[in-house]
């Protein structure tokens, strides 16, 4: 299948970006509604619509919804988003200040530019990490998903990394039911005919990010106040001067982690939130644009680092690329290595996409912004079973398959009972996706190199990679010694 | 000691650090079966291509990482929480997040798995919806309820598989309905 990148700019592309933006604008604002639950339920909505189509919605409904969970974190101290945690800490007391319509025009102004620095790196690099990515062996595959799902579950895993890498497995071992790749044998599979192409993890998606975030947004009784003036929302140009050398630095920050498999967008935020405190000596929860334009850089420019291993290797940087590798796949688009050669124009046509979509972004948002203040209002308990049906319907439309229906359920009523015990869902995911690369280029190193695995020592990516999986979990463990040894001297402390 | 600190606690969090264990425990034995069965998987081509060897290798080491979380929990007082939690489980309040979830699960699957076999999509939607909003949107009255429930199943239906096309899942839907009878009558 080829792509022409003109085709972005045509009427039918913009006026789906236009109303992606919008939708994903209001979605992200909506309390509870998570981007990659905006991503996940539309994927198999999108099944049925031409690719350009589908991916030019979907990238402007995730480049929306990283915009407007800022909306409801500043306004309403509730974050839209996950991501927008470190945006509700520095915008919610200008909210209070009557500067919350300041503070989410400056949100939209840093978000453009976020993205923009995620497209221009996405842009450049991505000569770069095809070339590399072409000269890997088997070995270096293998090694590049373990790689991959180490630092996921080291990162994610907070103070107990064990908990992310045991999600990581977990996600291999689920990949690994049905005919292997190889020689066709069924691998738990119990003959039970539906489990014999393996567990889609399309509905694993959709079941952790629809139905696990609407039973806990469901368990938890909220209730918002929205302030009755916003004020003025376009902020002055001025800013960009005042808070330049910020964005800068948050663009580094967001898309470096971006292109971290399995970082988000919301480690970005609040590394790149923390390091601006650290940069201007200032309490940024005290009320501070900087906080805000800070913390939306790097949310927004995730987008753009999150695509770079997501388009060139096949590992998804975050979550909403995971996603979006789901959606590519229902259109028989594979991404990785050979994208040019498979999909001739892909690239250019994506690049394309998230220009419009930025656009798109900045402009619907002015229109948007004040009547989704009024949805705010809008009850969770109406909401999040509108998004149980949505999450049903979604993994319907994807198979018609009532099979599938069963794994979002029940993957959902998982996924909620590790969310409550702090598992982390993002190397879950990760492996189920890599899991069926993991298990073929293992068998093929070890098939390929028999009898000279020695010559595996001699190979500097190997052993860049290698180093890199055994320094993920040494790093890992560290901290976690290191958070334990602080919370026994916090808890002796209150004792005393 | 530990016993003492326990039942100062909140019921709430002391049922969560005893369900931590069984979360733990469960991954434990997720891990040992797949370890165990991974031997009994065909390997055509000798062990160097066996198609069970990368189950085995993540069975067993998922098996120890899940020995390891549960020997943590067991050490911060898992196991009495969940002696503790078992015993309180019938007395517990039912507005905590708990209950609020097993009652959204039980209803979401009634939904899904036995009203859809039975009813058009939009009647098992809207019995789903206003059970749900009776339950959870009890700060609103009766008919606000009933209208909410009425249209989000019609707007859904007719947005995805009126103007898209999209199938619903179900035996059948309104929409559907409505669209064959006036293609039957135009024809």
């Amino acid at each position: 299948m080829s792509f022409d990148w003109t085709y972005a700019f045509s009427f039918p592309a913009l006026l789906t970006s236009a109303i992606g933006s919008a939708l994903g604008i209001i979605w992200g604002a909506m309390p509870g509604l998570s981007s990659n639950m905006a991503v996940a339920l539309l994927v198999g909505f999108t099944y049925k619509l031409p690719p350009e189509i589908a991916i030019i919605f979907l990238i402007s409904v995730w480049v929306g919804t990283e915009f407007g969970g800022a909306i409801s974190a500043i306004l309403i101290n509730i974050p839209g988003t996950p991501s927008a945690v470190p945006t509700q800490m520095a915008g919610y007391p200008l909210a209070l200040r009557g500067e919350g319509g300041l503070a989410i025009g400056t949100a939209l102004m840093f978000s453009m530019i976020g993205n923009w620095a995620g497209l221009i790196v996405l842009v450049s690099l991505v000569p770069v990490m095809i070339a590399i990515a072409l000269s890997f062996s088997v070995w270096e595959m293998f090694l590049l998903v373990m790689l991959g799902v180490a630092i996921s579950g080291t990162l994610t895993g907070r103070e107990k990394p064990i908990k992310g890498w045991a999600m990581g497995w977990l996600g291999l071992m689920i990949a690994m039911v049905g005919k292997d790749l190889i020689h066709g044998v069924e691998r738990y599979t119990w003959d039970i005919n539906e489990l014999r192409a393996g567990i889609k993890y399309l509905p694993v998606l959709i079941g952790l990010f629809g139905l696990t975030e609407a039973l806990n947004v469901l368990s938890k009784k909220q209730h918002a106040a929205v302030p009755n003036d916003i004020g003025r929302v376009f902020p002055p140009l001025s800013l960009l001067k005042k808070y330049w050398k910020s964005a800068l630095r948050s663009s580094a920050v967001g898309t470096i982690i971006g292109a971290i498999p399995g970082a988000g967008a919301n480690i970005a935020a609040y590394v790149s939130y923390t390091l601006g405190e650290q940069a201007t000596g200032r309490k940024f929860s005290e009320g501070d644009l900087e906080g805000v334009v800070c913390s939306e850089v790097a949310n927004n420019a995730n987008v753009g680092g999150g695509l770079l291993p997501t388009t060139t290797l096949g590992i998804p940087g975050n979550s909403s690329s995971a996603l979006i590798i789901a959606a590519l796949s229902l259109q028989g688009i594979i991404v990785g290595p050979n994208i040019n050669n498979d999909h001739p124009g892909f690239m250019l046509f994506l690049y394309a996409t998230l220009l419009v979509a930025n656009f798109f972004m900045y402009t619907t948002a002015f229109a948007v912004v004040r009547p989704s203040v009024y949805l705010l209002t809008m009850p969770a308990a109406v909401v999040m079973p509108t998004v149980m049906m949505l999450a049903l319907v979604g993994t319907f439309a994807a198979s018609y398959s009532t099979f599938d229906v069963s794994v979002m359920f029940f993957s959902g009523v998982f996924g909620y009972i590790l969310l409550r015990h702090g598992y982390p869902f993002a190397p879950l995911i990760l492996g189920v996706i890599l899991g069926p690369m993991a298990d073929e280029n293992l068998r093929k190193t070890i098939w390929i190199f028999e009898g000279k695995y020695h010559e595996l020592l001699f190979r500097p990516v190997g052993i860049v990679l290698f180093v890199g999986v055994i320094w993920s979990f040494y790093y890992g463990i560290k901290r976690s010694k290191r958070e334990s040894q602080r919370l026994d001297l916090d808890a002796d402390r209150i004792s005393k | 000691m530990m016993q003492k600190d326990l039942k100062e606690q909140p019921e709430e969090s002391q049922r969560e650090k005893g369900s931590s264990l069984l979360v733990s425990g469960g991954l434990m034995l997720i891990s040992g079966f797949v370890f165990v069965s991974s031997f009994f998987i065909p390997a055509p081509e000798g062990w160097q291509t066996a198609p069970g060897m990368l189950p085995m290798l993540l069975g067993g080491s998922l098996f120890i990482m899940a020995s390891v979380i549960s020997w943590e929990a067991i050490k911060n007082g898992a196991w009495i929480s969940l002696k503790q939690g078992f015993r309180g489980i019938g007395e517990s309040d039912p507005n905590t997040p708990l209950w609020r979830v097993v009652v959204a699960i039980l209803v979401v699957g009634i939904f899904y798995f036995v009203l859809l076999r039975f009813l058009l999509f939009e009647i098992a939607a809207f019995l789903f919806l206003m059970t749900m909003l009776q339950i959870f949107w009890t700060e609103s009255k009766f008919w606000h309820r009933l209208l909410a429930s009425l249209l989000i199943p019609f707007t859904i239906t007719v947005s995805f598989h009126g103007i898209f096309g999209i199938p619903m899942p179900g035996e059948s839907n309104i929409v559907q309905e409505v669209l064959f009878w006036w293609k039957q009558k135009g024809s």
